[in-house]
């Protein structure tokens, strides 16, 4: 047991996760370039994984840090795929701006 | 509850302005560099939750692979200043005006904290490697296997999308 | 053989040849279809003879008191059961061929009549309509598990407690209820009171399809297959130039069949398809030479003025079924002195709509104006189903549901008040008519008014034998003026090329080798034909049925001429024809009911001699104009008598008219009142006049119209110019011509009101608010879905932007709002 775990309490790192998750957010909607979006993304993922972790050491269930652990997994997935995605919206828009990719409207 | 620790404080700020600094950064590099500070700092809150080993994961596997994917990227396709404008007529403060909303209603939920939280002490050795493990490949095995074949179909997945272009290119 | 045997094969022989004809009509062609459809109306009619020699010993035989025995059987009987049997009093035989719409077969019970000793339980197998007796009836509901699903035990006590409520009646039976009682249910009776039950009544909604025979559907039967098998041999030589015999004699096969239905079905319901069945057939045969518009929409008038009527007798029938629960003649009958209160509201409602439904198929006032039209049809069936058989069903079923109209004696003078009407004014409109067939037409409408009156009255056998007399003589001139058309024609088509004394070349061989292109009579209805001596019609009458372009033929057509002029008489009413008896018998009735009835019942009596009067009037017009005196035409000049096979029916059936009166004379027994008497329950008319001096009376007014007919018509130089007849009152004649201008008068108030009534519905709520709406809900649509695209920026931050509102207000909601 690491001493100083049992000094923080639990809403702290929540409502940390909760801005976090919110300012992800905000950089999923206000940025334009395509691959800050994807960042964001990965903060907000890192915002609800840091729940899981204090939930899960707040309730001393291990079944959080597992969960966040599939979570990482996939979010590796899920970057490697988004950024070939990238890769190729650059190519064919020449541009890794949000809104180039916008021909679903017609 | 007692009153949150200063080494989580210290760490908690800087985690985020760290995640500001990311989500407003102009060059794109910078902002990638914020982001790996900000995993690592990320990485500081689990140890002090207890999770030791995602600690450790999460530096390699945020600030190892996926960082130097990202800049990996940023550097493939040049360019690494990007605007801030907004081309989207009030696509900007409604959607200021949402996330305020959310960010909000999140914290006050957060504020409330767990209703269990607190009860018994953790047990020895609570997120260690070794107890992640035992857990990973005994109750969570079968959920294990599949996510290593989800990490197997993403990489042919990334393989094929970016080799895309190249593999047709009679197509217009 | 027995009778239940004999009586589906009465039924099915018309519907095999129906059923032949239907599918190899055109294969056997026009000659053969005739005489498959001839042999099995005669093979049905041969059927009819041999029941009627079954069953008349038993309906012969004498009768103790009168209608004692008509009660259900609540002595000695017992139990009375379903299905085959014998009612040995009235000489009933019923068979049910299917059981047909079971809603409740397991309901099919017997329900106790005897009476029931104290304390002994009474079970009953499922479900019975008993009359509960002032006792107590209590306890023990065993219901069976069908029942119980069906009725829930609460609702079966509910109903059998009600019982003990009812004050004791004085005479110790209670009123009947139709309580139903149901499962296995113990009365407790105190001893002193006797239990009575309905005869036999499943409940639920049974309808078998059931036969019934007694006198009265026996007599039906009698006529509907005799008169039929007659014109179907008339028609073989009638309609032998017309291509379409097949479909001809598949109509009338099936028009046999349907009215053998519907006199022989055992309760409404098989009644009521045999009546939709012969509208059905009229209106195809009204409409046989359909490629004519006239024809065609007098069809549709026949069929849509009937349908009125229809609809009141389907409502009458819905009520007889809320009141009865059941349609079937035998249980109906018997409870209606118990069930209906006498002049209640539902035995006039019930009485009241079967009136109008009879008024719409038997052409009484005020929806006769079908009858005239449906002459559109070939003149054979203006004889079998206008004139003998289908008219005469509302008659028929009045006589029928008697039972019922006796508890409504308010309904039952009113028909008599509606037959009144209707034989004096159509007698009245027969006088000017110059078209032979339309003279007929309306004689037909007054002669079935006469039964009305007859059955009004509640001479039930008397309007029955009217009807049999009736059918024989009318179906005799209709078929004779069949004949005197086709003789006409000849005359026509020969006239200019072909010298006199011609008859004897004019046989069966030398009407086939007529060939088709000569307009035959049975293109009557318009000389479209293409007779080069033909002149054209005047005021709309082929000439070949203009009673002023007759005259001598019974000299031309002697055969044709005499039978006529025997039918003619016997419609008259001229002693000692058939017409004679039963018309006299409906006066005698009439003026008998008076005694009682009041004044109302003398006029209808003057009413009914005036008609008399003018009846003979018409005729004696009809037959002189058209059979003596100088011919007034080529035509008539060269007039040629029909083939035998159109012969032999008018002759058989003058036989008929003439004699047709003898199974009513008291001097042989009076048969036909013996016969008819167990089944339609009549009281003998005592005290009033005396037969005889009304007989004189009656035939002195037939003299007397005869008398000036021949006044006017029966010489070279009338005594009486008809000319200072209708100058004396040109509006009158008018009027009459006209006939009454009902038919303007329906088109003013009904048709044209209904028409704009369509026309606004059609423009204005169709085009405009049903169509509009239809419309607007496309146009919202479109609306909406320009609307809605304005949100698919393509954007993906937009996107993001709905679903973090979509996640926002969720969230404010779950968290602050609930």
């Amino acid at each position: 047991m690491i001493p100083l775990a049992v000094q923080i309490p639990a809403n702290g790192p929540l409502m940390l996760a909760a801005v976090l998750f919110t300012i992800g957010a905000a950089g999923v909607l206000l940025r334009r370039n395509i691959i800050i979006v994807l960042m964001s993304v990965e903060l907000m993922l890192n915002a609800v994984n840091l729940t899981l972790v204090t939930v899960s050491h707040a309730l001393a269930s291990l079944d959080g840090q597992i969960f966040v652990f599939f979570s990482l997994t996939v979010a590796a997935a899920e970057v490697a795929v988004g950024l070939a995605l990238v890769v190729a919206l650059h190519r064919s828009l020449g541009s890794t701006d949000v809104d180039a990719a916008s021909s679903l409207r017609d | 509850m007692m009153g949150p620790g200063p080494l989580f404080v210290i760490v908690g700020a800087l985690a985020l302005v760290t995640a500001v600094g990311m989500v407003l950064a102009r060059n794109m590099v910078h902002s990638a560099l914020f982001m790996v500070s900000h995993f690592g700092l990320t990485a500081i809150l689990y140890l002090l939750l207890s999770a030791p080993f995602l600690a450790a994961a999460q530096v390699i596997v945020y600030a190892g692979a996926i960082m130097v994917l990202f800049l990996f990227v940023v550097m493939l396709l040049g360019d690494a200043e990007s605007t801030l404008s907004e081309p989207i007529a009030g696509h900007r403060p409604a959607s200021i005006l949402a996330l305020l909303v959310l960010g909000a209603a999140l914290v006050t939920v957060a504020s409330r904290g767990v209703p269990a939280a607190g009860g018994g002490a953790l047990p020895e050795g609570f997120g260690s490697p070794g107890q992640v493990g035992e857990a990973l490949y005994t109750r969570w095995v079968l959920p294990f296997e599949i996510v290593s074949v989800i990490l197997l179909v993403a990489m042919v997945g990334a393989v094929v999308i970016a080799h895309f272009r190249r593999r047709a290119g009679a197509r217009p | 053989m027995t009778i239940e045997t004999l009586l589906p094969v009465v039924l099915a022989l018309p519907l095999l040849g129906f059923v032949v004809l239907a599918f190899f009509g055109r294969r056997l062609g026009g000659r053969r279809s005739g005489i498959v459809a001839t042999a099995t109306v005669g093979a049905a009619f041969a059927a009819a003879l041999w029941i009627a020699a079954l069953a008349l010993p038993v309906m012969l035989a004498p009768h103790e008191a009168p209608q004692a025995s008509s009660k259900p059987a609540s002595d000695s009987a017992g139990v009375t059961t379903l299905g085959h049997g014998v009612d040995p009093a009235s000489a009933v035989y019923r068979t049910t061929l299917w059981n047909w719409m079971t809603v409740a077969p397991e309901y099919a019970l017997t329900v106790a009549t005897r009476p029931i000793p104290a304390g002994q339980p009474v079970t009953a197998d499922a479900v019975a309509v008993v009359n509960v007796p002032v006792a107590r009836v209590l306890h023990d509901l065993d219901l069976s598990s069908t029942a119980r699903r069906m009725f829930s035990p609460e609702q079966a006590v509910g109903r059998i407690a009600r019982v003990d409520f009812y004050p004791p009646p004085p005479y110790g039976i209670a009123p009947l209820t139709g309580d139903r009682v149901m499962g296995d249910t113990t009365l407790e009776t105190d001893g002193s009171v006797v239990p009575v039950g309905l005869p036999a009544t499943p409940l639920g909604f049974v309808v078998d399809i059931a036969l019934q025979l007694d006198a009265l559907s026996l007599l039906m039967i009698l006529v509907i297959t005799g008169v039929g098998f007659l014109i179907h041999l008339y028609s073989t030589g009638y309609m032998a130039h017309d291509p379409d015999r097949p479909r001809y004699f598949a109509y009338l096969n099936l028009f046999v069949f349907s009215m053998l239905t519907l006199v022989l079905g055992a309760n409404f319901l098989v009644l009521f398809v045999g009546w939709e069945l012969v509208g059905a057939c009229s209106y195809l045969l009204i409409g046989f030479w359909h490629k004519d518009d006239v024809n065609a929409s007098a069809g549709r008038k026949a069929f849509i003025v009937n349908r009125i009527g229809d609809v009141a007798f389907l409502i009458a029938m819905m009520l007889i079924f809320t009141t009865f629960a059941t349609l079937s003649y035998a249980s109906i009958f018997p409870a209606a002195a118990m069930q209906l209160t006498l002049g209640g509201g539902a035995a006039t409602a019930i009485a009241a709509l079967l009136l109008i439904g009879a008024t719409g198929k038997s052409a009484q006032v005020p929806l006769y104006v079908w009858l005239p039209d449906a002459m559109a049809g070939p003149t054979p069936v203006s004889a079998l189903i206008h004139a003998a058989t289908m008219v005469t069903a509302g008659v028929y079923m009045i006589a029928r549901a008697h039972a019922l109209f006796e508890r409504a004696p308010a309904v039952l003078a009113a028909v008599a008040v509606v037959g009144a009407v209707t034989a004096l004014g159509a007698a009245l409109i027969a006088l000017v008519q110059r078209d032979i067939k339309r003279v007929l037409a309306y004689s037909t409408v007054s002669q079935l008014g006469y039964m009305f009156m007859g059955v009004g009255a509640g001479a039930y056998a008397a309007g029955v034998f009217h009807l049999m007399t009736h059918a024989f003589f009318k179906a005799l001139l209709f078929l004779g003026a069949g004949s005197l058309m086709h003789a006409m024609e000849h005359g026509f088509h020969h006239g200019g090329d072909e010298a006199f004394g011609h008859g004897d070349a004019h046989t069966d061989a030398h009407g086939d080798a007529l060939g088709d292109t000569h307009g035959h009579a049975n293109r009557d209805a318009h000389a479209t034909a293409s007779t080069h001596a033909a002149p054209p019609p005047e005021d709309g009458i082929p000439p070949e049925q203009d009673l002023r372009r007759m005259g001598g033929l019974v000299r031309r057509a002697p055969i044709t001429g005499w039978t006529v002029v025997i039918g003619g008489l016997a419609l008259a009413g001229v002693f000692p024809l058939a017409g004679f008896w039963s018309k006299d018998e409906i006066l005698h009735a009439v003026l008998s009911r008076s005694v009682e009835g009041g004044g109302l019942w003398v006029v209808l009596y003057a009413v009914g001699l005036l008609t008399a009067g003018l009846t003979a009037f018409y005729t004696g017009r009809l037959l002189l104009m058209a059979l003596f005196g100088a011919p007034r035409s080529d035509g008539a000049a060269h007039a040629a008598e029909s083939p035998r096979s159109m012969t032999a029916p008018l002759v058989v059936l003058a036989v008929l008219s003439a004699v047709g009166g003898l199974p009513a004379l008291h001097a042989l027994g009076s048969p036909l009142a013996t016969a008819l008497g167990p089944v339609l329950g009549e009281h003998a008319s005592e005290g009033g006049p005396s037969a005889l001096t009304l007989a004189v009376v009656a035939s002195a007014v037939v003299a007397a119209g005869l008398g000036l007919a021949w006044a006017m018509y029966g010489r070279a130089t009338p005594l009486v110019e008809p000319a200072r007849m209708t100058d004396a009152a040109p509006a009158l004649y008018r009027t009459l011509l006209g006939k009454f201008y009902v038919d303007e008068l329906y088109d003013r108030v009904i048709v044209r009101p209904f028409k704009w009534l369509a026309d606004r519905l059609w423009h204005d709520v169709d085009d405009g608010v049903i169509d509009g709406a239809v419309n607007g809900v496309g146009r919202a649509a479109v609306a909406l879905g320009q609307a809605s695209r304005r949100w698919q920026t393509g954007y993906v931050r937009s996107y993001g932007l709905s679903i973090l509102i979509g996640a926002a207000a969720l969230a404010a909601w779950l968290l602050w709002l609930v």
